[in-house]
């Protein structure tokens, strides 16, 4: 090939400048330090973080997060059972640190793809070569009638936890015996697909001991959902005529919410009378990836399977919940594993590598009872055509089961989340 | 004529870079793409694969013994098991050796 001078092949492109752009910083960036910003401190963030920094340590690598700590929606669930503090579930940030990584504590507040910089709600601009976008979700307020942000004071999401988990566990020590807590589960895609039905099963173990003359009331906007089997088949086992779920086709679509009487109402008229209740609502990509451009009309963000570059912005990678990911779940260990093959899909074009063609697993565990947990696995390859799950891998946890293997997989899931949490925060 | 001239090598640059991003499916499995999948694994192995409550080491084995037991849960011949038989049968014949490899080397 012709050898030109980078100024040259400007010149030579002219009109076209936005191509030399696009071009350009691979190129350059190639001899150089790559300056690679994540934003987003959660699984998938910190996730991408940590593996850049391992596999390829001479990068210039920036976390920005406004919050001082992480707190993970996984096992959070178990706060409200009792069975664990708030601070077991909180992650601060010195060990990345510690690992070479530079963090912000600020918040994000605009991306400007174009001269590639992030800005942040501090008034600082960061400039960078590739963006990793690890947002996780918001809430859709006003996606279902009469809940908006306030009313979570008195019928909690607690689908980012932490505060909200809190005020969920309270309302339920205050709930009197023989009370009837409601759950108003989404339709998909929403995060964590199994969490309503650990959390349910969670609040079940604690009123067994507490309060077991209580009721547990899920309204449900789907026909089906994650674990669904093991999950009714541990309920009818654990909790027997504690547990009712009402499908989509059973009226359990809840269309209207009026938190302040205590009522939740469903597609077809039925009124639901709350002691405690809690309002999953629907959700969508976190502002910063709707404010950049990330989102398509679902208010995901589509990406590419073998990089989870952007669909729509260039050099710019959404990882975790935000991101379309199906067959993968929106869950905190896909996030991870996303967060690593951006990484390394981010390293090898920096690098003017070949894209990888990886292979890699999901494992997650629902705690459904004392000594009692099941568990989903899947398999993905980042293919041409997109991320496919393998086919006859994967699966849940068999249903004929005895118990010993219920605790083994109790056990295993609390050295998941150990696990899982050091390799990232760690 | 400067664009005129352009654009054939814009064309070129774009189909090399379209090319990059999209290589046929290899069959084998490189470095790379081992190091993320067994770098899932950490979720129940430990993070330095050293194993972590009751779920085996990986770091320190033989090939031979990795690639043994993973091809025994793949066919349903290995008992205790939970998940190794879910996951195993979604690995290839190459990935499985490679796997062997990647943690024989870590002593």
């Amino acid at each position: 090939m012709i050898n030109l001078s980078r100024r040259d092949f400007s010149r030579l492109l002219g009109a076209t400048a936005a191509t030399a752009t696009l071009a350009a910083p691979s190129l350059v960036r190639a001899q150089g330090k790559a300056r690679i910003v994540v934003i987003g401190g959660g699984f998938g963030g910190t996730a991408a973080a940590r593996n850049l920094k391992r596999w390829a340590p001479e990068f210039d690598v920036t976390l920005v997060e406004p919050a001082p700590s992480h707190i993970t929606c996984p096992y959070s669930n178990l706060v409200l059972a009792g069975r664990r503090d708030l601070a077991s579930i909180t992650h601060g940030y010195d060990k990345v640190k510690a690992a070479g990584i530079t963090i912000i504590q600020d918040a994000a507040a605009g991306i400007d793809a174009t001269k590639r910089q992030v800005k942040l709600a501090g008034g600082k601009v960061l400039e960078y070569d590739r963006l990793i976008v690890s947002p996780g979700i918001d809430l859709r307020w006003g996606g279902l009638e009469g809940y908006n942000e306030a009313d979570a004071e008195l019928m909690p999401h607690a689908w980012k936890a932490g505060p909200q988990t809190l005020l969920l566990r309270k309302k339920l020590e205050a709930m009197p015996d023989g009370g009837t807590f409601v759950m108003v589960a989404p339709a998909n895609p929403f995060r964590c697909p199994p969490g309503p039905y650990e959390r349910a099963s969670m609040v079940a173990e604690y009123f067994k001991q507490a309060k077991p003359k209580s009721k547990i009331l899920i309204l449900d906007a789907k026909e089906s959902f994650s674990k669904q089997p093991l999950f009714l088949d541990a309920w009818e086992k654990l909790y027997p005529g504690m547990i009712e779920w009402v499908s989509l086709s059973k009226d359990g679509k809840v269309i209207k919410v009026d938190a302040k009487a205590g009522t939740v109402e469903t597609e077809l008229g039925s009124v639901h009378k709350a002691d405690v209740a809690n309002i999953i609502p629907p959700q969508f990509a976190g502002k910063i990836a709707r404010d950049a451009g990330l989102t398509d009309a679902s208010g995901w963000c589509p990406v590419q399977p073998r990089s989870f570059e952007s669909k729509q912005v260039p050099n710019i990678h959404v990882i975790g919940d935000a991101s379309i990911a199906a067959p993968m779940p929106k869950s905190g260990f896909a996030a991870a594993s996303q967060g690593k093959v951006a990484a390394a899909a981010v390293i090898a074009l920096m690098k003017g590598k070949p894209l990888q063609e990886p292979t890699w697993v999901n494992a997650c565990y629902s705690h459904v009872g004392t000594d009692y947990a099941i568990s989903i696995a899947g398999v993905y390859r980042a293919t041409e055509k997109g991320l496919v799950e393998v086919e006859g891998a994967g699966g849940i946890s068999p249903r004929q089961w005895d118990d010993s293997n219920r605790k083994l997989e109790s056990h295993y899931a609390d050295g998941w989340y150990e696990n899982i949490t050091t390799d990232i925060w760690g | 004529l400067r664009i005129q001239l352009a654009l054939p090598l814009v064309a070129v640059l774009w189909s090399g870079a379209a090319l990059a991003q999209t290589a046929p499916i290899s069959q084998l499995t490189t470095p790379a793409d081992i190091t993320i999948l067994a770098s899932t694994c950490v979720g129940c192995h430990g993070v330095t694969y050293e194993g972590a409550h009751g779920v085996p080491a990986l770091r320190g084995n033989k090939a031979e013994d990795i690639t043994g037991m993973l091809r025994a849960f793949k066919a349903n011949e290995r008992q205790p098991v939970t998940m190794m038989n879910r996951l195993a049968k979604g690995y290839s014949e190459a990935e499985i050796d490679a796997l062997g490899a990647h943690f024989a080397k870590m002593k």
